[in-house]
């Protein structure tokens, strides 16, 4: 069992977490308020390391510069009074126009054109054939203008039914891995009570 | 009986998912791990990488996300310091600066020393802004590492002007920046692009594998055991994948369950009426 009194706070404060699945009561209420209220001041403090290191050590080492973007960084605190908003809506509009900038720049390539050459493959094998259909069908499932698509008889809307399929499986795999990936976080924790606190378990095979 | 199902206590459906869950661990079983081609893909590029090689890694994963994501980290790092590999580690969520300084202080006390083998340059603010100003100057995108000292004045940092002079680019992440603000800051680079991502957002980054936009794919805990069970280390992912495997045997008979009970009193019902 371990000795070291953070791993006891850990291993406790697990336990009053999990307490929530046999009933909400305030010890799990009391855990959920320290986990937020310790997310909040660790970003806090990360966040003045990171303008003291990115902003602040700058300027006194003599890369005046850096004031610019320090002062635009203040002027969104402007928002909080209504009589010095309008402050905040130039580093607002800064940022909106470089995020938006930086994003398209990419987003062509990443994810239009990338991907359009990407189902553009020889129909040789049953994962591409498929792969094909399922894009083109699923494509098919998403036209709500054209009148073929409201007819029942038609081709096209019993293709758009093969798109409706393609994503159902589709579904079915995002569910599978949410249910995969939410063991996964159960496991660590049970692991970390029955290692790194109880030391029931060793630390590898 | 049905009935009886149906009410069922929670509760004891969760009680039977730590037992599920526990028991493999204290007993391992040993169940095998299949690898999938994302998993191979990616050990191969890391495995073709030469000595000396400089890889940038990105920590872009949350404390919730960890125990699915930092496996990944855990397992690679491993491959790239058995092959004589140096990593700048960086972080554009601030909960990933946690882990990397975690896993640096790790590879320290392995005998790595630091500003040579590896340097952790920390968060860096912005999300893919912060992703595409490191894209275009690793060494300026933040002045100082973790430890106060200039990025560019670490001997790692040398010849690294743009994300091209790296060997490889990692980034593990639970959400926004990830895959998809990775894929759009790298277009127009040539550098070799490896994501991992948490189990949930697979699906919809396999895409960016299939089309030869990422090298290989890491998912979840999963993967970390199967990149363990390549690289012949078996670690704590290895050791999960029992619980892994026995849990979801028990999630996929309430599936199937649930499903006759609801058939059968569908069935029931009709026939009253």
């Amino acid at each position: 069992m371990s000795t070291d009194p953070g791993i006891w706070v850990a291993g406790i404060l697990t336990l009053l977490a999990y307490s929530f699945l046999y009933k909400d009561n305030k010890l799990y209420q009391a855990t959920e308020h320290l986990y937020v209220g310790l997310g909040a001041g660790y970003t806090l403090v990360l966040g003045y390391e990171n303008v003291v290191r990115s902003g602040w050590n700058p300027i006194i080492e003599g890369e005046w510069w850096f004031i610019l973007p320090m002062l635009l960084g203040l002027m969104l605190f402007g928002r909080f009074s209504p009589g010095t908003r309008w402050m905040s809506y130039y580093p607002m509009g800064v940022i909106v126009a470089i995020g938006a900038t930086l994003a398209l720049r990419g987003a062509i390539p990443a994810n239009i054109t990338g991907q359009l050459s990407a189902t553009m493959i020889p129909l040789n094998t049953v994962n591409n054939v498929l792969l094909v259909l399922g894009t083109l069908a699923t494509l098919t499932f998403f036209f709500f203008t054209l009148g073929a698509i409201t007819n029942r008889n038609s081709l096209l809307f019993k293709f758009s039914l093969l798109g409706r399929w393609t994503l159902m499986v589709a579904f079915g795999a995002a569910f599978g891995n949410a249910v995969m990936g939410r063991t996964s976080l159960l496991i660590a924790r049970i692991q970390f009570i029955l290692q790194d606190w109880l030391g029931i378990i060793g630390t590898g095979l | 009986m049905f009935d009886r199902l149906v009410n069922l206590d929670r509760r004891i459906l969760y009680a039977i998912i730590f037992v599920l869950i526990g028991f493999p661990l204290i007993s391992p079983i040993g169940l095998p791990i299949s690898v999938s081609s994302m998993v191979v893909a990616a050990y191969e590029v890391v495995d073709s990488l030469e000595e000396g090689d400089v890889v940038a890694w990105s920590f872009d994963y949350t404390v919730g996300g960890g125990p699915d994501c930092h496996p990944h980290s855990e397992a690679v790092w491993q491959h790239f310091f058995d092959k004589g590999i140096r990593v700048v580690a960086v972080s554009f969520v601030p909960e990933g600066a946690q882990f990397s300084r975690e896993l640096v202080m790790l590879w320290e006390e392995q005998g790595k020393v630091y500003g040579e083998d590896m340097i952790d340059v920390g968060f860096i603010a912005g999300f893919e802004t912060g992703i595409g100003e490191f894209v275009g100057n690793p060494t300026g995108a933040s002045p100082t590492c973790v430890r106060g000292t200039r990025v560019a004045d670490h001997p790692i940092m040398e010849g690294i002007d743009d994300v091209d002079d790296f060997a490889l680019v990692g980034a593990i992440a639970t959400g926004a920046p990830g895959p998809f603000e990775w894929v759009r800051q790298l277009a127009g680079y040539r550098v070799p692009y490896l994501p991992g991502v948490v189990t949930v957002m697979g699906p919809q980054t396999i895409p960016y594998y299939e089309s030869g936009q990422a090298v290989g794919l890491l998912m979840g805990l999963r993967d970390a055991a199967s990149y363990e069970v390549l690289m012949e280390r078996p670690g704590m992912a290895t050791a999960a994948m029992d619980s892994q495997s026995f849990a979801h045997l028990f999630i996929i008979l309430l599936v199937v369950l649930g499903n006759i009970i609801y058939f059968t009193q569908q069935r029931r019902e009709a026939d009253n009426q």
